[in-house]
């Protein structure tokens, strides 16, 4: 095995085929995307060298810079959600929970695997106020809220709320799994000890248990984080980007300003943005993972 | 140890058969023949009478083989095969709103379809300024059939397209009105209304007694835009939406404003029920085919929904939008439009493809109306019997004097798309109806100086 991973050419001959598939579905279309950029119009059609009045007119442009501040603030709520709540259902399943573990755990990791736009249907059902009440609003006036039912997707202040649960929901399982297994690792002995020295549940978890899940926790801020910056199906399935813009991302505009407003150009600088943007974000957390010299 | 070899060789098979599942060839919709012939026309010959000239014709559309514009065309080019036996239509369905982006990528690269829908002004402008499509009159004039359809047509379809000749053909012939649910209005003591004041007493009447006055489908966003659209052209006539489309006049017109705010208004005083952004069409026509709403604005396509209705009956009438008090526009000014209109694509078109648009089109309006209750502006070569609903409609197209347009007709897109995405939040109070015309102003400004 030395021998074979010392040997260049058999290093080459594993790596390469994969690498050509990469470098021709990312690379090529990222670089080929870069390009279009100081491009107006339709590839083809009537597309025109502008220079670079694209990266101008996304500077200027307001609609871009509320989808990118929606974006942030659903970031913030999303991965805040998925993460924090995934702590606390692995610390249930680690020290809560004496029987069922593998049920529960199968229970919680359900959502996970069922397709974002099944997700956003059921929301949608679920949230509905016409032509009947969905099963939310139905408890509402079941518990005597009725004068508190209304169309939760259908109004501005309520709608990205309502996006950020159904992610919180569908992903929650995933950080859970994946913290239990960090938990799983962590010697018993340290907790043992722990106990004997008299730390409480509290310091337990903020002394031990965090510090050693920490690695776990950056990778899966790194998950969380990028995928929540380039959201795209879960939000069209729930709302569209409605109602007007309130839950519109920078995804969605760029493919609407691309494929709707037929600005390939224009809809190419979004795309760079969101990639610079998710790069910048990655960037800060591998600052962090290295300053911690936990990797 | 063998049967491992064999059950991996196996799946290795399976594996590498799985990666070109996704090569498969255009799906083939059901064509009106069988198997499809080479684009190009051989040279015609004749057996027996017939003219036996091989032609696929390619047709990109957003119906069923057996909706509206694709029933259509399937079913008079099986009666064109009688004798061109060899002529067949293949069609491709696409999502509506997949139409416009499938239609650029096509016209990029040069491959556009033979005759296809089109349901944007805009991208029918790229078309016509590139070359990519027919004159549709002058193909129509070509082919010797240019009495199929009536003058007032190719003048209506060039106004929408904004050209001198008509460019597109067109698939349907639809009005847009209120339906209103004639029991509810005799339960509720009420009669239809034909000015605004009769109108909002009918709905605070109808109101107060509990009956949620009108389905509003504020969810596709086009079904608000429409109300303030019919309300700017009864006070300001049916060339005010020319003319905002064009730039001449300002959303930020104080008749605008106002339309936008008796609209905002209408949703605070509850005519529109609970959730008015979260009512789509589907939702909106439920509540109307059960009673659960007095009144629709929509156009004459909902009689589809009322013949397939076990529960309606002849239950629905239909009436004109409210007049205002000296309004320039009148009762007989409505908002008409032809369907998704029909392209004929440049590049592939031939002497074959003309003489099967010889035959068609003329025959159109009478297969649609025999065959599928639709109704078309093209000639009528017979009489017909008609449905119930069908002839209700016929008989409000009686009293059209004037064409009205939406607000949004021949926007650039991302103007169109900024009218109708902030007609929502303008529903709700979240934002006012001077803001609203703001928005949609200098969303029109930018959008037209780009051009």
């Amino acid at each position: 095995m030395d021998k074979l991973l010392r040997d260049k050419k058999a290093i080459a001959a594993f790596v390469l085929p994969a690498m050509l598939v990469y470098a021709c579905i990312v690379l090529v279309p990222i670089v080929w995307s870069a390009t279009y950029t100081v491009y107006d119009g339709v590839p083809g059609l009537d597309f025109r060298f502008v220079g670079s009045q694209n990266f101008t007119t996304l500077f200027r442009d307001r609609d871009f810079w509320m989808a990118v501040t929606t974006n942030l603030k659903y970031v913030a709520g999303v991965v805040t959600g998925q993460i924090g709540l995934g702590l606390l259902l692995a610390f249930m399943l680690m020290f809560g929970l004496r029987s069922h573990k593998n049920l529960v755990r199968t229970i919680l990791f359900f959502p996970v695997v069922l397709p974002s736009v099944a997700i956003g249907q059921m929301f949608v059902k679920i949230l509905e106020i016409q032509p009947q009440y969905g099963l939310f609003n139905s408890l509402l006036e079941v518990v005597g809220l009725g004068a508190y039912a209304k169309g939760w997707l259908g109004e501005s202040s309520t709608a990205l709320i309502c996006c950020i649960i159904a992610d919180i929901w569908k992903a929650m399982g995933l950080y859970a799994t994946l913290f239990y297994s960090g938990l799983l690792d962590i010697p018993g002995d340290v907790i043992e000890a722990s106990q004997i020295d008299g730390a409480t549940g509290p310091q337990r978890v903020r002394y031990i248990l965090l510090p050693m899940l920490k690695p776990i926790i950056m990778m899966a801020l790194v998950l969380s984080m990028t995928g929540t910056l380039k959201v795209f199906d879960s939000i069209y399935a729930l709302t569209g980007g409605g109602p007007g813009n309130a839950t519109r991302m920078p995804t969605m505009y760029m493919q609407t300003t691309a494929f709707v407003y037929q600005q390939y150009g224009y809809g190419s600088t979004i795309a760079i943005f969101i990639m610079i943007e998710c790069l910048f974000f990655s960037l800060i957390i591998n600052k962090l993972l290295s300053k911690d010299n936990t990797i | 140890m063998n049967t491992k070899r064999v059950l991996s060789a196996v799946l290795a098979a399976v594996c590498a058969a799985s990666a070109f599942a996704g090569c498969s060839a255009k799906k083939l919709e059901n064509s009106s023949s069988d198997a499809a012939a080479p684009a190009e026309s051989s040279a015609a010959s004749q057996e027996g009478g017939a003219d036996t000239t091989e032609r696929v014709i390619h047709h990109l559309t957003v119906w069923d083989d057996n909706q509206n514009t694709a029933a259509v065309l399937n079913g008079l080019t099986a009666e064109y095969q009688k004798d061109h036996p060899g002529v067949t239509i293949e069609n491709e369905k696409i999502a509506q709103n997949d139409l416009p982006q499938k239609i650029m990528i096509l016209a990029s690269s040069n491959s556009l379809p033979d005759i296809f829908n089109s349901d944007r002004a805009d991208t029918n402008a790229s078309l016509i300024k590139s070359g990519q499509i027919k004159n549709a009159s002058e193909v129509l004039k070509e082919a010797g059939v240019e009495s199929c359809l009536p003058e007032s047509v190719y003048q209506g379809l060039a106004n929408l397209q904004g050209t001198d000749e008509m460019w597109v053909l067109p698939t349907e012939n639809n009005i847009e009105a209120i339906w209103y649910n004639k029991k509810i209005f005799e339960e509720n003591g009420v009669t239809v209304p034909t000015t605004w004041d009769e109108f909002t007493a009918v709905c605070d009447t109808l109101k107060n007694n509990g009956v949620q006055p009108i389905a509003l489908f504020a969810k596709g966003k086009w079904g608000a835009t429409r109300w303030i659209a019919n309300m700017t052209f009864r006070r300001l006539g049916v060339q005010s939406i020319v003319d905002i489309n064009d730039g001449v006049l300002s959303m930020s017109d104080p008749t605008v404003v106002d339309s936008a705010k008796i609209l905002q208004d209408m949703n605070t005083k509850g005519y529109f029920g609970e959730g008015v952004n979260s009512v789509d069409e589907d939702i909106a026509y439920e509540m109307m085919l059960g009673g659960k709403a007095a009144m629709c604005y929509t156009g004459s396509w909902f009689t589809e929904r009322l013949e397939g209705s076990d529960t309606i009956g002849e239950d629905m009438g239909l009436m004109a939008f409210p007049t205002f008090p000296d309004g320039k526009g009148s009762a007989g000014d409505y908002l008409c439009h032809y369907g998704l209109t029909l392209c004929i694509g440049a590049q592939n078109y031939d002497d074959a493809l003309r003489d099967w648009i010889a035959y068609v089109f003329p025959r159109y309006g009478d297969y649609a109306l025999e065959n599928l209750g639709l109704l078309t502006p093209y000639t009528m070569q017979e009489e017909h019997e008609t449905s119930y609903y069908t002839q209700l409609v016929l008989d409000e197209m009686q009293k059209v004097t004037g064409t009205g347009a939406w607000l949004e007709f021949k926007l650039p897109q991302k103007a169109s798309s900024t009218v109708e995405d902030n007609v929502q939040p303008l529903l709700v109070s979240e934002i006012t109806p001077e803001e609203y015309c703001q928005i949609c102003d200098e969303a029109i400004k930018t959008e037209l100086a780009k051009q």
